[in-house]
C-alpha cells in the first residue's frame, strides 16, 4: 500500500471518520505491518495529549475592549483609503521636494560645524587656569597619546603661554640612566626619516 | 664602471631634487633644554651637575608650579625648523631616550610659529601639544617625575628667518 494511503488511513482512524471500507483496509495493514500499530498507538496519545492541552477555542480576555479596539483599526483603515483622508496627507505630493531640501539642511549643518569648529580651536582644553586678561590668546591643546593626562596650561601677566604643566605621566624608572646611549633598534620610524633626510 | 658613474650622476640628481624641496628649507631654528627640577638632593641626577643660568632659575621660580629648589640641565640642542617636514630635537644626545619633535603649522608675521611639539619617551609618544612660540620666549614643559624631582622641557625659537 503507498505511504499516502496509509497516512490517510491514519488521520480518518484518529479522527473517527472511517468508513467500513477505509476500515477493513486499515486492519489488513496493520496485520501485515505489526509495527505500524505501535506507531497508530504513540500517534494516538499525541493526538489526545495535545487536545486536553490544548483547548479548541478561548475566550480573549476583556472581550469587548478586544472587539471595540479591532473595530476603530478597521474603520481607521477604511478612513485612511477614502478619497477625502488621501487628499489630507499633503506633504505626500511633495515626495519630489525632499531630495533638495535633505541637500539645503547638509550644507546649512556644514556650515554650523564649520562655525562650532573654529569657536573650539579658541578654547582651552584640560586645562584650569585661564588668565581673565589673554580672552584673544589661543591656547594649546594638550593631546595625549596613551595615558589619561591632566594638562594645565598657565600665562603670564602679558596673557602669553608661559608653561604647560602635564600631569598623570607614568613616572621615569629610576633605574634609567640618560647618559647611557640608547640603541638605535627601535627608535620611532618618523625619527629614523627625518635622520635619514639629514645625512642625504 | 658604468654602474658607479650612474650612480654618482644619480646621486647629484637626487641631492639637487632635495635642494629644490621648498619643504626642506629652514626657516630658523629652535632651542630644546630638558632640565632637572627637584626640591631633594640634586645629585640624584648623577652625571647632571650643571645649574642652569641665573635668568633661567628666576623665570622658572616665578612660575608656581614650577618653582622648584634646585634646577640641573640635563641637555640642550638647537636644531633647524624645516619648513614641512617634522623636526627632531635630541636634548639628551647620544642618548635617546627622550625625543622632542616639532612640526611648524603656521606663522604668524615675523616672531611667531604654532607648532605641533610631541613629547617622546623610551621610544613612545606621551603627549602633543599645539602651542605658538614667540621669537625669543621659552616655553616651558613640565613632564614626568624622575628620582624624586620632574622633568622640565625649555623650548624656544632662537631665530625665525625673514
Amino acid at each position: 500500500m503507498k505511504k499516502e494511503r496509509t497516512e490517510e488511513l491514519f488521520v480518518k482512524w484518529m479522527d473517527g471518520v472511517l468508513n467500513s471500507e477505509e476500515e477493513s483496509d486499515l486492519l489488513s495493514l496493520l496485520a501485515d505491518h505489526p509495527a505500524l500499530e505501535k506507531e497508530l498507538a504513540e500517534m494516538k496519545s499525541m493526538s489526545t495529549m495535545i487536545s486536553e492541552e490544548v483547548k479548541a477555542s478561548v475566550e480573549p480576555p476583556y472581550g469587548d475592549f478586544f472587539n471595540s479596539q479591532l473595530m476603530r483599526k478597521v474603520n481607521l483603515e477604511i478612513a485612511s483609503k477614502s478619497p477625502a483622508k488621501r487628499a489630507e496627507r499633503w506633504w505626500n505630493s511633495l515626495g519630489w521636494a525632499w531630495a533638495p531640501i535633505g541637500a539645503m539642511a547638509l550644507v546649512l549643518s556644514f556650515f554650523a560645524g564649520h562655525r562650532l569648529g573654529h569657536q573650539e580651536e579658541s578654547t582651552v582644553a584640560d586645562t584650569s587656569l585661564k588668565p581673565a586678561s589673554a580672552k584673544s590668546i589661543i591656547f594649546p591643546t594638550v593631546y595625549s597619546a596613551g595615558d589619561s593626562l591632566d594638562a594645565e596650561v598657565i600665562a603670564d601677566t602679558n596673557g602669553e603661554v608661559s608653561a604647560i604643566v602635564v600631569n598623570g605621566i607614568t613616572p621615569i624608572r629610576d633605574d634609567i640612566d640618560f647618559g647611557a646611549v640608547t640603541n638605535y633598534e627601535g627608535l620611532p620610524k618618523q625619527y629614523k626619516s627625518a635622520e635619514g633626510r639629514r645625512f642625504d | 664602471m658604468k654602474i658607479p658613474a650612474f650612480f654618482f650622476i644619480f646621486s647629484l640628481l637626487l641631492s639637487e631634487l632635495r635642494a629644490q624641496d621648498p619643504a626642506m628649507q629652514s626657516i630658523g631654528s629652535m632651542s630644546v633644554k630638558l632640565i632637572f627640577a627637584t626640591n631633594g638632593d640634586p645629585t640624584a641626577g648623577g652625571a647632571f651637575t650643571k645649574e642652569v643660568s641665573t635668568e633661567e632659575a628666576k623665570r622658572l621660580h616665578a612660575i608656581t608650579k614650577l618653582d622648584f629648589k634646585e634646577y640641573r640641565l640635563m641637555g640642550v640642542d638647537t636644531p633647524d625648523i624645516l619648513k614641512g617636514y617634522e623636526n627632531w630635537a635630541t636634548p639628551l644626545r647620544p642618548s635617546k631616550e627622550i625625543l622632542i619633535s616639532f612640526q611648524p603649522i603656521k606663522r604668524s608675521g615675523d616672531k611667531q610659529v604654532q607648532m605641533v611639539l610631541e613629547y617622546w619617551q623610551s621610544k613612545r609618544k606621551i603627549f602633543s601639544v599645539n602651542p605658538t612660540l614667540t621669537l625669543g620666549r621659552t616655553l616651558y614643559l613640565l613632564g614626568p617625575e624622575w628620582r624624586g624631582g620632574r622633568l622640565v622641557m625649555a623650548v624656544k625659537i632662537e631665530e625665525i628667518k625673514k
